[in-house]
């Protein structure tokens, strides 16, 4: 499904990633997990098209989509709900929903019936339904990151980028983000789930890639990885 | 005390007029961070525009074609000022540019209409009502039903349309937006092809009751940006509240001061908040990140 | 004591550096001789009279160069005060019958004092809303001068005899250089006047004050955590580009004979603009080639037959241009068709006209335009870019530099028993989020403090609260210094910097278009003691106290390593060498704390182990750090003490390795598995 091979990108003077290789099949949870500054959400941004690639390739379905614009990519079928949620703060719940479908209601991607994929996003969601007419900046963080995933689905993605979903929230609330992760999984989409918390990541995903300095470190299926002290190095340093 | 009210509903009019251009200012500020420092040619080119028509077509069908004229107009500003400039990543480039671009829109327009100013005909009778004991013309009425009528339509297309909710949207996140497939480099062209319309609009407003010449604009484009600041450059309600203080402002200063002073509250209104909440009264402030 | 390592002599300098202060000089020396011998080579008066047009109007356009080009702000109020210091000098005639010198005087000082006025409303702003104050403050100048007609005589203007410059009846004598010369002596003062303006512009923009205008544009979050507050440079550079529009207007007032309202509007200013950014910002020679174009052109748009010459040049020399360009560029080739095109293009077009004069603004339009987007710099910047011999000659540049004395003040350190920081019950809450809940920390003198947490924990928000950026909402910093403590928190950046608090940025905040050198410089700020005054007339002290910090500031290079690159501009640096900069300026403020925020970020492995050593060097000379960090390596080797953040909780502190086996600490970085029983949270 998805297909990244040697990417390296970063900002300005710096190179945050060296040659990247990693894949998502299709109807798997793939997970990018490693400490802070690993390069985690740089990876999203180039696959997602807010950065350019410097070097690589990124294939959905078969099709180059690296180094298109965002809002290109996000119409090959890609869709990010980014770090930070961001949320668009003065429309409304139903509003940002609505805007998740815009290249389907633009001509870009196949129609379908945009108010019926609503209709389930507040299935899923109940809070956001009982909230669906308040501006989305007045919702707390946990509110905004269902609102920012169900945003992300409302394009009826090839794939979804997950980007740092449990930042800033309580556990609780964490716990409930992977409930729905989990619901999603059950129901085949396609996720590449980038996270700083490990071991939430790794309970929910097929397969994981442990990033660090920018490097694929090692990778396995996400099960054995639960238990394995060099996961804990990674993050914490001493011996790997 | 019927002075004081003839004042004000005379300042009414003028407050509504800068108020558009402000809101056109707005408008582009909040997708882009930039603004066209040549709006207030925008202007005067929609009412000589608008003034050639007239004549052919009359008053009333006129204003479509010079709403036209004006989103043409800001498409051309934004591709050829200030697109370039955020290319080259220059800070203030696009200040310059725009600044250039109005320059020279005021020099052919003195080229084609000549540099003296010229009499636009009134589409209502130029004989004022009497309301209450104050004198209104009808066509300041229509000033401000037009403007007011030109912000709520923006607004509902911001609310209703898909389009309009993605300007909305590239204003609050542009890379946001960009991620849910919004062109954001065409929602910023849209915003400045809409800034222009409602500038070249509020031309064709306020041009039968003053003067139209290719230099009518400069000074009302200089105080919609006292209006613009004292109302936030991000909000839609505090620019009718900013033009009407500084419209009034005005014709009481006009009037009880001197006509020479008329110009200088607005300005005065201008640094004074510019000093004590630089991002005006209705402004968020914003929090630094380092 | 601090260590150095041997003092190293910056690279003898190579040909082509010593080159630009000798065209520096001859250029100099030209015009000197030039505006000389010009009247009496010129004998015309109309010429005369243009020069010392082009020479006033230089006057301003190099006081307008230090707002524009070195702060980095558009002004569009330049025509404004312009317009003040020639009627102040027009107003003293007129009521006190006074002549060019009190003119003078009181064009400079009344125009200082307005450009107070006007950096009143500017401190706070910049981009396009400092655009709008100036353009406002343009306007109401005007406007006044209009209306105030008992003072100013309104929209009739002021009339003025001829300028009687010298007076040797005074002295029972006759002018020795005969009636002819007589003529002259305007001229002549004008040009002095350049001259010594271009002596002071030079001397303030390679003075402290100068380097301080530059910061303020490159990086103003930095220049106050330096201790150079924003606001009061910009106050700076705000006066001293009026008194030079004062002088000129003054100048121009007695040039012109006459002055009127309506020619100090808004066109000039933009005039005075195209100018600035057409002949070359951060430059002496720009704005006299910018002057001298505003004031030509004109003239030559005026007699078509002038036009096309000039557009036959223009179109030569693009063609010309573009074409070795072709040959030299690599990528991106195609792109140049555009301008040239233009150029050319310019050319036939003044062929099929019969008179531009209707359209002398748009060529002035097209001209910005042009400026804008293919001669950014200018022509002075073209030419310094094509020319490597031209480029300016950086401060010290050419010179030899060596290093003298301790790069680091030894500070009293050793693990003593009281703490130097303490932070007690730090609160920081932004709306219904808390950043900072409660947060208790001591950090002991002598020692390298780690602070540490997953994202989002409150590390940074902790940093910037420590550093004034951001004014607590609850609890207290204290600082001890000396015998006593002072209370951080609620003062500004440059206050704390002052109390001895330095402190690098996430993401690198140099003062990119500076040297390295003058970054630290900048850093030094604090031992400048001579005045503005000092830096103008370019006193003894003045000399001494910029070769001692220069001294000073190379020993604090060769200490981070970077002495050879002393002259290079940051953005030219390697990414490593940037953030080892970045703390070399931090230490030039003489701290006796030094916050790091997370300065291996984007580091290879061999940066990262220079970086550890610079790191422990510091922590010898006395100087304690708290290290806010990732790579937990690099907080492993270095920290005596970590505090562990989380949801702006403190949830351990001890040494490296226990906290790093803490499974608190476990916990908040990989996260608990999330399975279907209750979670609590520590």
């Amino acid at each position: 499904m998805l297909e990244v091979t040697g990417l390296s990108a970063g900002y300005g003077q710096v190179e945050v990633l060296h040659g990247l290789d990693f894949q998502v099949p299709k109807g798997q949870v793939v997970a990018l997990i490693g400490s802070n500054g690993a390069g985690k959400t740089t990876t999203m941004r180039a696959l997602s098209g807010m950065i350019r690639p410097r070097a690589g390739s990124i294939r959905l379905n078969g099709r180059e989509i690296g180094g298109l614009d965002s809002h290109d990519v996000a119409r090959s079928g890609l869709a990010h709900s980014p770090e930070g949620r961001r949320v668009f703060p003065t429309l409304s719940v139903e509003d940002n929903l609505t805007l998740g479908a815009f290249p389907r209601l633009t001509g870009s991607r196949p129609k379908g019936d945009v108010a019926a994929d609503r209709e389930r996003a507040f299935e899923m969601f109940p809070r956001l339904k009982e909230r669906r007419a308040q501006l989305a900046g007045t919702l707390s963080g946990g509110e905004q990151q269902m609102l920012a995933m169900g945003r992300a689905l409302m394009l009826r993605p090839e794939i979804l980028l997950l980007d740092e979903p449990s930042m800033g929230l309580a556990p609780k609330l964490v716990e409930e983000v992977f409930r729905i992760i989990r619901l999603l999984k059950a129901e085949q989409v396609t996720m590449l789930l980038v996270e700083q918390f490990a071991m939430a990541a790794l309970g929910v995903a097929d397969h994981a890639y442990v990033l660090e300095n920018g490097r694929i470190r090692f990778q396995g299926p996400a099960q054995q990885m639960r238990n394995d002290p060099a996961v804990r190095a990674a993050y914490l340093g001493g011996t790997h | 005390m019927a002075i004081l009210l003839q004042l004000i509903a005379s300042g009414v009019a003028v407050g509504m007029i800068y108020a558009a251009i402000a809101f056109g200012y707005q408008l582009t500020f909040a997708t882009s961070k930039t603004l066209n420092f040549g709006q207030g040619e925008a202007l005067a080119l929609g009412a000589l525009f608008g003034l050639t028509l007239v004549p052919f077509i009359g008053y009333w069908l006129m204003i479509p074609l010079v709403l036209v004229f004006g989103f043409a107009l800001g498409a051309v500003v934004e591709r050829l000022g200030v697109r370039p400039a955020v290319k080259i990543k220059s800070e203030y480039g696009w200040i310059m540019a725009t600044i250039a671009l109005g320059i020279i829109f005021k020099n052919v327009a003195e080229n084609i209409w000549g540099r003296d100013d010229l009499k636009f005909p009134s589409p209502l009778p130029e004989t004022a009502l009497q309301v209450g004991g104050v004198r209104i013309l009808p066509m300041e009425l229509l000033i401000v039903a037009g403007a007011l009528l030109m912000m709520l339509a923006v607004e509902i297309f911001n609310r209703k349309s898909i389009w309009g909710k993605a300007v909305v949207a590239t204003s609050n996140d542009i890379d946001a937006a960009g991620l849910m497939g919004i062109n954001t480099q065409k929602v910023i062209t849209l915003s400045y092809s809409i800034s222009a319309m409602t500038a070249a609009f509020a031309g064709v407003l306020v041009a039968p009751v003053t003067l139209t010449g290719a230099t009518m604009g400069s000074v009302l484009a200089l105080k919609a940006f006292a209006v613009a600041i004292i109302g936030g450059l991000e909000s839609g309600l505090g620019v009718i509240v900013g033009g009407l203080i500084l419209g009034v402002a005005e014709t009481l200063t006009g009037f009880y001061i001197s006509t020479g002073y008329k110009d200088v509250p607005g300005l005065i209104l201008l640094l004074v908040v510019l000093s004590i909440r630089p991002v005006g009264l209705f402004g968020k402030a914003v929090i630094k990140k380092v | 004591m601090a260590q150095t390592l041997a003092p190293a002599e910056a690279p003898a300098p190579a040909a082509a550096p010593n080159l630009s202060r000798h065209v520096g000089i001859l250029g100099a020396v030209l015009l000197v001789v030039g505006l000389a011998v010009f009247p009496h080579v010129v004998t015309s008066s109309y010429y005369i009279h243009l020069m010392v047009v082009i020479a006033i109007y230089a006057i301003l356009i190099l006081g307008l160069d230090i707002v524009v080009g070195y702060t980095g702000q558009v002004s569009l109020g330049h025509a404004g005060l312009f317009g003040v210091g020639a009627y102040a000098a027009a107003v003293l005639f007129l009521h006190f019958k006074l002549g060019i010198w009190w003119g003078i005087l009181a064009g400079i000082g009344v125009t200082s004092a307005f450009g107070v006025l006007l950096a009143v409303p500017a401190l706070r702003v910049t981009g396009p809303y400092l655009a709008m104050v100036t353009l406002a403050f343009g306007t109401i100048v005007q406007i006044f001068i209009n209306e105030l007609t008992p003072l100013t005589n309104g929209p009739l203007g002021i009339t003025l005899p001829p300028a009687r410059v010298l007076d040797f009846s005074l002295l029972g004598l006759q002018a020795p250089w005969g009636a002819a010369g007589r003529k002259l002596e305007f001229y002549y003062l004008v040009c002095l006047a350049l001259l010594a303006t271009i002596l002071v512009v030079n001397r303030v923009v390679r003075s402290p004050y100068g380097r301080a205008f530059e910061a303020l544009r490159d990086s103003p979050i930095a220049c106050d955590c330096m201790g150079v507050s924003v606001y009061r440079y910009k106050v700076y550079a705000f006066v001293i580009s009026a008194a030079l529009a004062g002088l000129a207007g003054a100048l121009f007032a007695w040039s012109e004979r006459y002055v009127a309202p309506n020619s100090y509007g808004f066109e000039l200013t933009v005039l005075f603009l195209l100018a600035v950014t057409m002949g070359g910002r951060k430059s002496r020679a720009g704005p006299i080639i910018g002057s001298a174009i505003i004031v030509m052109m004109p003239n030559v748009l005026a007699d078509i037959g002038l036009v096309r010459i000039m557009a036959g040049i223009i179109a030569g020399a693009a063609l010309v241009v573009g074409v070795l360009a072709f040959l030299r560029r690599r990528e991106n080739r195609f792109a140049l068709l555009v301008p040239v095109g233009l150029c050319l293009a310019f050319f036939p077009a003044t062929l099929a006209l019969e008179t531009v004069t209707d359209f002398r603004l748009t060529v002035f339009g097209l001209m910005i335009l042009f400026v804008v987007y293919y001669l950014p710099d200018g022509i002075v910047g073209f030419l310094r870019e094509t020319i490597p011999a031209l480029r300016p000659a950086h401060t010290a540049e050419g010179k030899n530099l060596h290093a003298e004395g301790a790069a680091l003040s030894a500070q009293s350190g050793g693990a003593g028993a009281d703490p130097l920081l303490t932070v007690d019950q730090a609160l920081m809450q932004f709306g219904g989020l808390k950043a900072l809940a409660g947060v208790d920390i001591t950090v002991r003198p002598g020692t390298i403090h780690g602070l540490i947490g997953p994202n989002g924990s409150g590390k940074s928000t902790m940093m910037n609260v420590l550093t004034g950026i951001y004014r607590p909402t609850g609890g207290s910093v204290t600082l001890a210094r000396g015998q006593g403590t002072k209370r951080l928190d609620g003062r500004t950046p440059s206050e704390i910097a002052a109390a001895g608090v330095a402190r690098t940025f996430q993401n690198v905040q140099l003062f990119r278009e500076m040297t390295a050198l003058e970054n630290v410089l900048v850093g030094l700020h604090h031992s400048f003691r001579g005045t503005l005054f000092d830096a103008i007339l370019g006193t003894p002290r003045r000399r001494r106290e910029e070769r001692e910090q220069r001294a000073r500031a190379m020993a604090i290079l060769d200490f981070v390593g970077l002495g050879a690159l002393a002259q290079v501009e940051a953005r030219n640096l390697p990414y490593g060498k940037q953030r080892l900069l970045e703390i070399g300026r931090a230490l030039a403020l003489d701290p006796v704390l030094l916050l790091l925020d997370e300065p291996a970020a984007g580091l290879t492995a061999p940066d990262i182990a220079e970086l550890t050593t610079i790191i422990r060097k510091i922590r010898d000379a006395g100087i304690t750090v708290i290290l806010i960090e990732h790579h937990m390596d690099v907080v492993m080797g270095l920290c005596d003490r970590v505090s562990v953040l989380d949801f702006g909780h403190k949830i351990a502190e001890g040494s490296a390795r226990e906290v790093q086996a803490d499974p608190k600490v476990v916990e908040a970085y990989l996260g608990s598995p999330v399975a279907d029983e209750e979670l609590t949270h520590a």
